[in-house]
Order: C-alpha cells, then sequence, then structure tokens
C-alpha cells in the first residue's frame, strides 16, 4: 500500500464506532470516501451516494440502503472493497457489507425517510384556492385530531410552564426538553396540550413520523403483539418515529410488561434523540407501581406541571369557547359560569353548553338567577356529602392503615401522621370545630388538633411534594363522595 | 471489436435511446451509449440511472468488444450517411466508422465506467399488447401530476387483473382512467406506479409497433422486456424504477350517481368551450349553466376587461338544474382525448366532481372538481 496518506476524520480516532448511532458511522463512511479524492471524482461521489444510508447493523453485517438499482450494482461491484475497508477501520466487528433498495430517492438531495409507505397517504384532497377532491382519510397513523391546535388552546399563569415547554419542543425536537412529562389534574388541558405539540410539529416538518398514543391503547398494543408474537416488529415500528407522545401515561402503573417495552421502545428513541412526551395526572415521584429506572427516566427530562384555571383565565376560555361556536352571551352570565364551576375545564364546557342550551330556549332572557337554578344541578359543590367518616375510610385506605388505629391512643409516628392529616382535613375542608375533631378521634384535646393543623399547614406551605400527595387525597375523599 | 451494420438499423437503435442519454450533467459518462458487439448484435444501451434502454441492433460481429462513446455525435453523423453497409471498428480507443464514402473516427471512454445495469428476477410478470398499451399511456400522461409534494400521483398507476389493464393518472385536481382488454390472463393482480418519465420514454420507443412485450414487476423497479418482435423493429428492453408509495384510493372519487346527466355532440362542446376560453379570466373559468327541465345549455365565459361569451348547446338530459364553474384547460384536457362523437357529462353541482365519458365506450373516464366558487 505505502505512502498515501489517509485523511480520516477526527471522529473515528477518539470515538469508539461501537456506540456510533448507524447515521454517524455511515457519515464517517462518506467522510472519508469523498475525502480520498484518488478513489473518486466529486460527481460521481454524489451520484453514487447521494441518498444512501445504513439500513441496519448487526451481528457484523452492515446493510446499506440505496435509492435504485443502478446504485446498488455500482457500489456492490466497484466500491464495496472500499466501502468494507473503511467501516472496519471504524468498527473492527463488521465483516460484511450488504445493499438493499430502499426507495427513497424520489427528493434529490434529501436525507433518507425510511419507507414511504407506512406514511398515511391523503386521498386527494382540496386546493384552497381553487379545485380538488376531498381529504377523505384521517389521519390513521398519528392519531391526532386536528381540532387541537395552538390556536384554539388558552395560556394562563397555570399552564404557561408546560405551554412555553411544549413550543420549546417544537422547535428543537429532541434536543431541548427531552422527555417532556406534563402532569395535572383532571379537564385541565393536557390531551390539548399534547395534541396541539403533535400538530404543531407536524405542521412544520409535515414529513416527521408522530404517534399520539393514549397509554392503555399502548398496553393494548403491547398485550396483542406479544400474543400474536409480532412484539419485534411493534418494537421496529416504534423505534422508527420521530416523536412519540403517550397520554396518561399513570395507568401503566403495575403492568410489568408494558412498563418493560416502553422501557426498550424509550431507550431507543431517546438515542436517537428523537422526542418523546408524556402526560399524567400525577408527577412521576407520585406514580405507584412503576419500576425506577422508568421513573428516573421521566424525571430525567423537563416535568411542568398543569394548574388549575383562575378566574380571570376561565373567564377567557368561555370567551374563546363562544367565539368559535359564533355566540354571544353578556358579561355577567359569562363571569358567573366562570366563578361556579373552578376547577375542571371540561366541566366549564359542560356548564355553558347547559347554559346555551337554556339560552336560546329562553329567546335570550335567561338571567343571572336563572343561572343559579340551571347550574346547581350540574357543578355538585366540593362540600357537599363528605362526612368525617369518609375523610377517616380515605385516609386509612391512602395510608393503608386501620381507622381503629387512626382514632386509638398509639403515637407511632405511622399513625400519628395520617392522624394530623385527618385532622387538618377535617377543619379545612369540613370546617369543623376543634372539640368536634377531638371527639371524633376518641376524645383527643383541641389543642392537639390545633397544633396538629398548624403543623401540616406549615407542611402545606413548605413542601411541594407533601402538597401534591395531600391533593391526591383530597381527590380521592371527593371521588368517593 | 469489429462488426458490420447497415445504416438503417443503428440509425432506428440510436434514435430510440438517445433522448434517455445526457440528462444528466453530473456524471459525463451518462452522456454516452454503451455499446456490446456480441454474437449477432449489438447491445446499446443508454441510460440516466432511473431509466435504461437497452436495443439490440442486428449486425454481423467479427470480433466481440464493447464501446463507450457520446451519443450524440454518433446518432448525428449516423443520421447524415445514406443507407449503407457500416463497417464499426475500435483501435486505440478510437471507434471507427467508415463506410465507401464516410469516415468518422470518435474518442471511446472506458466501458467499465458505464453504470452497470441492474438485473431483475424474472418472476412476478404479465404480458401486455405494445400497441393498446402505447394507446392508453398516451391518452393519460398529460394528467399526472408534475409537482413533487405527492410523489405517488407523479407517474401513472398500472394495474393489471384478469384480462384488463387499468391505467390511471391525477394530478388530484382531475383524474383519468383508461382500461384496455389484454389477451392472455393475468392471474394474479399486479400494480405499479410508473414514472412519468419513464412513461414518456415507453411511449417513444413503442411508436409503430405492434408487437407484444413482458412487464416484469420487483418491489423498486420494473423490467419490460420486447417478447414478439416485428422483423424491421429492433427488440427493446427497459429496466426503470418505479415509485414507492401507495396510489390514492381512487375509486371512491368516482361518484356513481349525477344530479344532472347530459349528452352532448363532442365536437360541439369542444368549441364552445374554446371559444370560451378566450373570454376567461386569468384563473381559466368558464361557467357551465345547464337546465335539462328547460332544454338549456349554456356555455360562458365573462372577463371584465375584454367582455363576455356564451354559447348554447343541443343536448339531452335529466336531473337538477346546475350552474358550475370549471378550469376550461382541465375540460379540453378530458374531451380532447374521447374519440367517440357523443359525451356523456355527469355533474353533482358545484361541490361535488363531475364526470365525463365517451358515450357507447366503458373503458375511459375522466373526472374533474369544479373550480370552488367563494
Amino acid at each position: 500500500m505505502g505512502g498515501k496518506t489517509k485523511i480520516v476524520p477526527a471522529v473515528s480516532i477518539f470515538f469508539n464506532a461501537r456506540f456510533m448511532t448507524t447515521e454517524e458511522l455511515w457519515q464517517t463512511v462518506l467522510a472519508e470516501i469523498e475525502l480520498s479524492t484518488d478513489t473518486i471524482s466529486r460527481a460521481n461521489f454524489v451520484t453514487w451516494f447521494r441518498n444512501t444510508s445504513i439500513y441496519s447493523r448487526e451481528n457484523g453485517r452492515v446493510t446499506v440502503a440505496v435509492p435504485n438499482g443502478f446504485t446498488k450494482e455500482w457500489l456492490q461491484n466497484k466500491y464495496n472493497k472500499t466501502i468494507l475497508k473503511i467501516l472496519r477501520g471504524n468498527d473492527r466487528s463488521i465483516k460484511e457489507v450488504e445493499y438493499i433498495l430502499n426507495g427513497s430517492s424520489l427528493k434529490p438531495g434529501s436525507a433518507p425517510q425510511g419507507n414511504i409507505m407506512r406514511r398515511p397517504i391523503p386521498i386527494l384532497t382540496i386546493n384552497e384556492e381553487g379545485s380538488g377532491f376531498k381529504e377523505i382519510t384521517v389521519d390513521k397513523e398519528t392519531n391526532l385530531n386536528p381540532r387541537y391546535t395552538f390556536d384554539s388552546f388558552v395560556i394562563g399563569s397555570f399552564n404557561e410552564l408546560a405551554h412555553a415547554a411544549s413550543q420549546a419542543v417544537i422547535k428543537n425536537l429532541g434536543a431541548t426538553y427531552n422527555p417532556l412529562f406534563i402532569y395535572g389534574g383532571v379537564g385541565v388541558g393536557k390531551t390539548h396540550l399534547l395534541q396541539a405539540t403533535g400538530n404543531g410539529v407536524l405542521k412544520i416538518y409535515p414529513g416527521l413520523r408522530v404517534k399520539y398514543i393514549p397509554s392503555e391503547k399502548f398496553t393494548e398494543e403491547v398485550v396483542t403483539s406479544i400474543r400474536n408474537q409480532t412484539i419485534n416488529k411493534m418494537k421496529d415500528w416504534y423505534a422508527d418515529l420521530d416523536v412519540l407522545i403517550i397520554d396518561d401515561i399513570q395507568f401503566i402503573a403495575g403492568k410489568e410488561k408494558t412498563q418493560e417495552e416502553l422501557f426498550h421502545v424509550f431507550n431507543t428513541l431517546y438515542q436517537k434523540n428523537k422526542q418523546i412526551i408524556f402526560s399524567s395526572d400525577r408527577p412521576p415521584k407520585a406514580i405507584a407501581a412503576i419500576e425506577e429506572r422508568l421513573r428516573s427516566r421521566f424525571e430525567g427530562g423537563m416535568i411542568a406541571d398543569v394548574g388549575v384555571p383562575d378566574f380571570e383565565t376561565r373567564v377567557v376560555i368561555l370567551r374563546s369557547k363562544l367565539q368559535e361556536k359564533n355566540i354571544s352571551l353578556p358579561d355577567d352570565i359569562v363571569d358567573f359560569i366562570a366563578s361556579t364551576v373552578q376547577k375542571n375545564i371540561r366541566e366549564l364546557e359542560g356548564a355553558l353548553n347547559r347554559v346555551l342550551a337554556y339560552w336560546s330556549v329562553s329567546q335570550q332572557q335567561t338571567t343571572v338567577q336563572d343561572l343559579q337554578k340551571i347550574l346547581k344541578n350540574l357543578i355538585s359543590p366540593p362540600k357537599k356529602n363528605i362526612t368525617p367518616k369518609k375523610v377517616l375510610y380515605s385516609v386509612a385506605e391512602f395510608y393503608d392503615i386501620a381507622v381503629k388505629e387512626l382514632v386509638g391512643q398509639k403515637r407511632k409516628k405511622e399513625v400519628v401522621r395520617p392522624r394530623q392529616i385527618i385532622m387538618y382535613l377535617l377543619r379545612n375542608e369540613l370546617k369543623s370545630s376543634y372539640p368536634f375533631i377531638g371527639e371524633v378521634f376518641g376524645g383527643k384535646d383541641h389543642t392537639t388538633v390545633i397544633h396538629a393543623c398548624e403543623k401540616i399547614g406549615k407542611e402545606v406551605a413548605e413542601n411541594e411534594s407533601f402538597n401534591e400527595e395531600l391533593a391526591l387525597i383530597k381527590q380521592k375523599i371527593y371521588d368517593s363522595a | 471489436m469489429k462488426g458490420f451494420v447497415l445504416q438503417e438499423n443503428l440509425k432506428k437503435t440510436l434514435l430510440l435511446i438517445e433522448r434517455i442519454a445526457g440528462k444528466n450533467t453530473q456524471l459525463p459518462i451518462l452522456e454516452n451509449v454503451l455499446i456490446k458487439a456480441d454474437k449477432n448484435n449489438l447491445q446499446c444501451v443508454c441510460t440516466d440511472l432511473e431509466v435504461a434502454i437497452e436495443v439490440f441492433c442486428p449486425a454481423k460481429i467479427e470480433t466481440a468488444g464493447m464501446v463507450c462513446i457520446p451519443i450524440k455525435p454518433l446518432t448525428g453523423f449516423i443520421g447524415n450517411i445514406s443507407n449503407e453497409k457500416i463497417t464499426l471498428e475500435l483501435k486505440n480507443n478510437f471507434l471507427h466508422i467508415s463506410t465507401k464514402t464516410h469516415f468518422a473516427s470518435i474518442k471511446t471512454f472506458p466501458p467499465q465506467d458505464f453504470p452497470i445495469i441492474p438485473k431483475v428476477k424474472k418472476e412476478n410478470s404479465f404480458e401486455v399488447q405494445e400497441e393498446n398499451f402505447a394507446y392508453a399511456l398516451q391518452l393519460i400522461v398529460g394528467i399526472s401530476s408534475i409537482s413533487d409534494l405527492k410523489p405517488e400521483i407523479t407517474g401513472v398507476l398500472i394495474s393489471a387483473e384478469k384480462d384488463t389493464i387499468t391505467c390511471v393518472a391525477t394530478d388530484s385536481f382531475r383524474l383519468a382512467e383508461k382500461i384496455i382488454t389484454n389477451p392472455t390472463q393475468i392471474k394474479e393482480k399486479k400494480s405499479f406506479i410508473l414514472p412519468l418519465k419513464t412513461i414518456h420514454e415507453l411511449i417513444h420507443v413503442l411508436q409503430g409497433r405492434k408487437g407484444v412485450m413482458e412487464i416484469f414487476i420487483e418491489p423498486n423497479q420494473i423490467f419490460i422486456e420486447e417478447i414478439k418482435t416485428e422483423e424491421k423493429n429492433p427488440k427493446f428492453t427497459i429496466i426503470s424504477r418505479i415509485i414507492e408509495g401507495e396510489f390514492p384510493q381512487y375509486e371512491q372519487i368516482i361518484p356513481q350517481k349525477h344530479k344532472t346527466q347530459i349528452q352532448f355532440k363532442k365536437n360541439d362542446f369542444v368549441s364552445a368551450i374554446k371559444a370560451a376560453s378566450l373570454f376567461s379570466s386569468k384563473i381559466h373559468e368558464v361557467t357551465l349553466l345547464f337546465q335539462p327541465n328547460k332544454k338549456t345549455y349554456i356555455i360562458s365565459a365573462e372577463n371584465a376587461e375584454l367582455g363576455k361569451q356564451t354559447t348554447t348547446l343541443e343536448g339531452q338530459g335529466s336531473g337538477e338544474d346546475a350552474e358550475i364553474v370549471f378550469n376550461w384547460k382541465f375540460l379540453l384536457d378530458g374531451l380532447q382525448r374521447i374519440e367517440s362523437p357523443e359525451i356523456f357529462f355527469g355533474s353533482n353541482g358545484q361541490s361535488g366532481p363531475s364526470v365525463i365519458r365517451p358515450v357507447g365506450d366503458k373503458n375511459y373516464l375522466y373526472v374533474l372538481m369544479p373550480i370552488k366558487n367563494t
């Protein structure tokens, strides 16, 4: 050989090519071939190596995808030795190279897009200015509803962090916040935000592969794939995504196989810098029964919470929904609805619909007083039907302690703490008097109760995770009511 | 390499393949033809890396060999000399071409630099009559999309089943479908999308041919081989990429019912549209006002700067009244390809697709959307 200096890109010296992604490896090969001018002229290089990529690398065999039959023949016959030599120079474990046809030759100069047949094909679409056929297909692949966009998403202080994070994700897929974990209570707009992000990505990069899937569906797919022994196919399909969005991830709690598959899919996508987005009704720490390695991965990216909308934001949401429907209501009615329904945007919309129905029936004569009656049945005041007994039982269940112990005399830490929480809840939620609470616990002194409420109150103000725990307990109580 | 060939044959051969060469300026070797002298043929190949055409020119070969020379000068030279016997001889990297009166010597390129033509597995094929097929392709090739946005429709869908071959082209505003019958039965349904370029070349090659060709299909490419050639034509083979992806499910677009149905004389309809086209605006709109109950059929166009124009047509129709606006170019595209004297026009109002068909011929169909009227 002697005498010829080979120009080797610095990357291969300091990098163990076994950990290079196939894209990086192929880039290295291309760079070396391009630079060694005695092997190939510029025009030849562009013609023969354009739109090529590594399709797979396993067991020492690299399969190169080429756009057409001519390229296949050419590379196989003229460049195979060179390509193999460069590959082996970077990764000694590669022993052979083969070539397959992969039809991504359609756009000259574009990066390989993967198998085009897997993308949804819209049937002849309508051209907005002139003539055309109607778009009939629904996006079966992405599961995204075109209704949910950032345009229809109302931003308030309760969700501006999550909103900003989602926007940042779109601008910098897989780079800034990966994974993005959005959590919040029921009906606050998590799914809207997730879907808007998906739609936003597709708007800017229509060629990307985006999939939105509720976690129960994911579990279903895992189960079906295992049953039909197509689990590898499913894994490969998910590995090909550019953006994966899973809604209500808390439901994988306790589902081991689903978690395992999610773990693998997560890793594959994460290593390729592909964007992953989750939503949940609680922070990762509060999801019981999930593997630590999954939990730590959820926490490894950006966690953004969505709170409850404040009054002003609720008014804005109502107004924007009214605008969508092209109807207008007097301001005082809108304000009343916003002040009555406080937590759940879905409930808000339901209340609005109900009011609108009455509005049209009464020929627009409804007053605020009428509204009180209309909405009373819809919105159950949160304090109704909560008894001290319910609180006791819910908290006991939550901490897995017998009610008898809670009302007993034991001063063990494990018993005292739930006891104090119950006292706090009875005081704050049911507005019971201190002596009354003392009696609930079998004649404890009211000063004990005061001390408990203060202590818990302080912790609520200072400890974020305890606050969340408390919120979960409250939800449990109200749900059982 | 040394051989003898008749000018007439060589000229025919070169004219078949020279169009495809030289379309790729990146790789100069593609401006050449690769000529392989073997047995009693000169196998001449040209390619642009998406399509390759190989033609077998009958010749008397003394010494076998291979040569690679620029095709345009060769074609020009051969075209200029009279019909006599030509001697081809490779000497010192020059191809000597000589007749009794003419002589040329052209510098050659290394044949190993010429792209290697892929081989296609000879399975999964069906036979087609050349004349019929070329006719069908010609009928619909202008309807395909040229834009790259949706690659699946930048070609023609060829679908072969039982004893029919269906060719469909669309650019998402209009769609044309032509069905031809095939003498040989096709066992399993086969379909692929042929890129526009290949279709143009195929039409060019098949001109005047009445033989039979066989199409072999692979997932990314097809191979066409002429299996029944007439004496006067040199045999050809074509290998071409096909477009990956799925052609849109066009069958669902074709309306089965029409709110308005009218029959016209084709020539009258065409000339009415042509007249209106002179008065249409920048977006080429012409208005069709059809009232079957009053037996009034008017085609008109109006242009603020020029004026307006109307033509009243005679026709037989039934159904609802309709006032529809169309792009006259699209209308003519569909009409002019029809050969029967009467045409059928079915419409579903301003917002639905309209259909134009030749009366008495079920094998051609043109679907067109009106211009959206805002």
